[in-house]
Formats: C-alpha cells, sequence, structure tokens
C-alpha cells in the first residue's frame, strides 16, 4: 500500500513539477470552451442546447492530451523495465499512473467545471449532474486511456494512435455522460446515466489495469 | 418505349430507388476496393520477393566463383 | 486441423487448392443470391422494395462480427500458443472486415433513412458497430506503427482481444436494450422468423460474402508471407553485405 501511495505522488509531483500536463490540459479546456461563445454570441439558447455536449468533447479531448506521455518517460530511460520485473504487481502499477494522471488532468477538469458550464450559458439544474457525470466518467477516461496509451509505446506518431485507440471505448462514456446532464436539465431522473457510468467505472477499473499491463509486458520485450 | 418505362421503374422502385441502387453500389465498390487492394498487395510482395531472391542468387554465385573450393 | 496449418508452405498449397472451388461458390451465390434478391424476392408489405437492402446489409453485418471473431481467435494463438501464422491471418484479416463494417454502416444508413426516418441513431447496436469499425481500424494502425513488425502484431492481437467484448455487446444489444434497430430475425433461439422468399436471398447472398472473404485471406495471407520473407531476406543482404564486404 505504501508503495502505491509512493507511485502515485512520485507520479504527482513530477508532472507539477514540469507543470506541463495539468496547465495544458486546463489551458486547452478553457480556451477552446471559451471560443464558443463568440462563435455563437447572438444566439444564446443555440448555446444552452449545446452546452453539456460541449463540455463533454472537451473533457474527453483534453483527457486525451496528456495520454501518450503516461508511460513515455519511463519507457524511454528505462525504468519501465525495472517496473516490470519488480514484484510489485504491473497492474497495481498501472492504477497508480492512473490515478497520478486523473490527479493531475481529470480533477482540474471536474473543478473547472462548472465555470465553464456557466460561460456556456447552461441551464443551472445541469451543473450538479455534469460534475457528478465528470465525476464518474473521467476516472473511466483514464483508466481506458492506460490501455491505449501502453500499447503505442514506442510507435511512430504514438499521440494520434493512441487517441485513435481508446476513442471507441470512450464513445458510450461520452454518451451517456452527455445523456446524464441532459436528463438533469430536462427534469427527469439521472439514476440510469449515473449507474451506467459507475458501471463503466468499475468495469473499466477491474479490466483495464490487466491489459495494460500486458500491453507494458509486450512493449518491454 | 416500354422499354424505357421499365428501366425507369426499375431505377425508381417504387420510390426507394435512391436508397436502394447507392446502398448496392457502395458495397460493390466496397468489395470491388477490397479486392483490387488485395491483389495490388500480393503482386508487390511477390515481384520484391522475387527481384530479392535474384540478387541473393547472384550474391551467392558469385561468391561462390570467388571462393576457391578449399 | 490449426497445427495442419501451421506450416506456411502447407498453407500456400492448401490454399492454391481451394482457391479455384471457393471462387467458384463465391461467384455462383453472388449470381443467383443477386438474382433472387433483386428480380424474383417479394416487396416487404411494411418496408416496400427498401427491403432489398437487407440482402446486403444483414450478411456484410455477420462478416463484420465473423471477421472480428476469427481475428480475435487468430490473436489468442498467436499470443497464448505461439501459431506462426496467426499474426500473419490476423494482418490479412483485418482491412476486409473494415471493409464490411462500412458497407454494413453505409447500407445501414440508407435503410435507417426510409425505415425510421433518420440516417444516424445512437441506440446500442449502432454505436457498438461504429466501435466495432474503429477497432479494426486501430487494429490496422497499430499493426503497421511500429519499425519492428513483430512488436505491431502482438500489440494489434492484445487489442483485438481487448475489444473482443464489444462482440457480444453487438450480438445482444437488441436484446438487452430496447434499440431503434430490429431484433433478429434469423440467428435467434426460435430458428428464422422469416419468409423462405427472404431467407434464401439472404442465405445465399451470405454465403457469396464469406466466400469473398476466404478467397481475398488466403490471397492476402500468401502476400503476408510473401513480405515477411522479404523482410528476412532485407535483414540477411545486411549480414552477408558486411561479412562478405
Amino acid at each position: 500500500m505504501n508503495r502505491f501511495v509512493a507511485l502515485t505522488a512520485h507520479d504527482v509531483r513530477l508532472s507539477l513539477r514540469h507543470g506541463a500536463d495539468s496547465l495544458m490540459v486546463i489551458g486547452f479546456f478553457v480556451l477552446t470552451v471559451t471560443l464558443f461563445p463568440f462563435a455563437i454570441g447572438n444566439n444564446p439558447a443555440l448555446l444552452t442546447q449545446i452546452a453539456p455536449g460541449l463540455v463533454w468533447v472537451t473533457a474527453l479531448l483534453a483527457a486525451m492530451l496528456a495520454l501518450d506521455r503516461l508511460f513515455l518517460a519511463d519507457f524511454e530511460d528505462g525504468s519501465l523495465d525495472l517496473l516490470v520485473l519488480t514484484d510489485m504487481p504491473l497492474e497495481l502499477i498501472v492504477l497508480a499512473k492512473a490515478l497520478a494522471h486523473w490527479l493531475v488532468t481529470g480533477l482540474p477538469l471536474i473543478i473547472c467545471a462548472p465555470l465553464l458550464a456557466f460561460i456556456l450559458n447552461m441551464e443551472a439544474a445541469g451543473f450538479g449532474a455534469l460534475v457528478m457525470a465528470l465525476a464518474l466518467g473521467t476516472p473511466t477516461l483514464t483508466l481506458i486511456g492506460t490501455i491505449g496509451a501502453a500499447l503505442a509505446l514506442g510507435a511512430r506518431r504514438a499521440g494520434v494512435l493512441v487517441s485513435l485507440l481508446v476513442l471507441p471505448l470512450y464513445i458510450p462514456v461520452l454518451i451517456f455522460g452527455v445523456a446524464m446532464v441532459d436528463a438533469a436539465i430536462s427534469g427527469f431522473d439521472i439514476i440510469a446515466h449515473a449507474s451506467a457510468l459507475g458501471g463503466f467505472f468499475l468495469a473499466a477499473l477491474a479490466l483495464a489495469p490487466i491489459g495494460a499491463a500486458a500491453a507494458l509486458r509486450q512493449a518491454t520485450r | 418505349m416500354a422499354d424505357m418505362e421499365m428501366i425507369k421503374s426499375i431505377f425508381h422502385l417504387s420510390g426507394y430507388g435512391i436508397y436502394v441502387w447507392p446502398a448496392f453500389a457502395v458495397t460493390f465498390l466496397v468489395l470491388v476496393w477490397m479486392g483490387v487492394s488485395t491483389l495490388r498487395r500480393l503482386r508487390k510482395n511477390e515481384a520484391n520477393l522475387a527481384r530479392l531472391q535474384k540478387i541473393r542468387a547472384e550474391i551467392l554465385a558469385n561468391q561462390a566463383e570467388s571462393d576457391p573450393p578449399q | 486441423m490449426i497445427h495442419f496449418l501451421a506450416n506456411p508452405a502447407r498453407f500456400l498449397r492448401i490454399g492454391a487448392i481451394a482457391l479455384p472451388w471457393i471462387w467458384t461458390v463465391t461467384a455462383a451465390s453472388f449470381g443467383v443470391g443477386l438474382w433472387l434478391a433483386l428480380v424474383t424476392s417479394p416487396a416487404d408489405y411494411q418496408q416496400g422494395e427498401s427491403v432489398r437492402i437487407m440482402y446486403i446489409h444483414v450478411p456484410a453485418a455477420w462478416m463484420a462480427l465473423m471477421v472480428y471473431t476469427l481475428i480475435a481467435v487468430a490473436s489468442a494463438m498467436a499470443l497464448v500458443w505461439k501459431h506462426p501464422l496467426a499474426h500473419l491471418i490476423a494482418r490479412a484479416a483485418a482491412p476486409l472486415g473494415a471493409g464490411f463494417t462500412l458497407a454494413c454502416l453505409i447500407t445501414g444508413a440508407l435503410w435507417g433513412q426510409t425505415s425510421w426516418g433518420s440516417w444516424w441513431v445512437w441506440d446500442a447496436r449502432l454505436t457498438s458497430v461504429l466501435v466495432l469499425f474503429f477497432l479494426y481500424l486501430g487494429h490496422m494502425a497499430l499493426s503497421n506503427a511500429f519499425d519492428d513488425p513483430d512488436r505491431g502484431n502482438r500489440a494489434a492481437a492484445l487489442l483485438a482481444l481487448v475489444g473482443f467484448v464489444n462482440v457480444p455487446i453487438i450480438k445482444f444489444s437488441v436484446e438487452w436494450w430496447a434499440t431503434l434497430h430490429q431484433p433478429a430475425s434469423v440467428l435467434r433461439s426460435g430458428g428464422p422468423a422469416i419468409d423462405p422468399s427472404m431467407l434464401w436471398p439472404l442465405l445465399l447472398m451470405a454465403i457469396a460474402f464469406a466466400g469473398y472473404f476466404f478467397a481475398l485471406l488466403i490471397l492476402r495471407v500468401r502476400a503476408e508471407i510473401a513480405g515477411r520473407k522479404v523482410e528476412t531476406l532485407m535483414a540477411m543482404r545486411g549480414d552477408e553485405a558486411g561479412m562478405g564486404g
């Protein structure tokens, strides 16, 4: 357990020290979302309608930005080979890295989301659901992302490749995430959507580390 | 004239023609692409292989000439 | 039989013998199937002539699923049992499967526009088939993304296995969720629920598509085997050049 926490803390500290990851993610998120009101300024009703989808798509793309670097630094300096060989289960190591990634990219996203939903003129009823949906969804996105990042490790054009690999698995999360916010705005019950998102999260939590670990073993062979 | 009517009615297909025929056409094109790309790949690879094998045979023949038998 | 086919030379020999037969069956099935589908089979009482799209949409969908299953099985054989030809079979099959999936999606959109009034809807089946299409593309991209082709093959095999969870989702999506897409009419527990005059063209087109696939698969695996020999020769040339001088 200590090693898990230590590994997570180490990775988070590294990302924060470089600053690039979380700042870039939030920066991209904020910039893109604030461009839309300018583009659709004369039509606030339209903005309101597309606000949930917009926030979600941008969250998705921003999460994908940092993915290809998830294992890259360790792969390039050789520490990944050591990690594969230690007696700490590789699956657990993947979870630690996923947690570090989410703390640095997903969590800031969730915190910024209400502000940006406000900028996009989203209806008040949707704010809570948006935060909850992102809270359930962004860890899933990170977990799915670990599989893509591990598979594409060392590939040419890894960034594009990772996006292509994870996109199909992101689509269901996106659909339910947006639907949950739309349902809340329309006054419907969101428990079904929340359960689906929760289900995705649990499935990803159980299966993604196994897949990612297998891919990491292949990469270091 | 009756033939023209028949051909037109086949294209029109009770109003569904505009969906049915493009569907068949697209599928046909996809199948053709699959076939063409397969044949091109096969020809390219086998041509490369033949060329390399010829070169290799020449190199080995040259080596056999220049290295006198022990 | 799997081990029987593990030897590339034997695979090529058997493939060469089987190929003419496969082409014959394919051509015959296409001929009769298209005739039945377009000329003699009846229009549907609800969907009119648009039902004829079914004769290419459904076989394409069946192929999309069957080819992915084949790739998943080949991937397991490659990763677990180290079957020598399995990676090549998976590589060869992926573009073909992607083609069938694309045909399924496009014909489905055309059919959906006439039946439901909508080109696309995010219901469980359509979404999961779109996911299948992206999985094929990802498999093709991953196979060719590395300088070491072996690494690419292994990563693609892993992706194929991870993505296999999508196949039962596609198959059972129309039963588990309330979808716009209609439920199964042929491959279901009670047996086929459609009239023989429609079932026959459907089955014949399916056989035609399958035959076409297997014929092209044999040719593609032949191409992959040749490609691998080329790679080996290129590597050896490097060695020989270094030694001989």
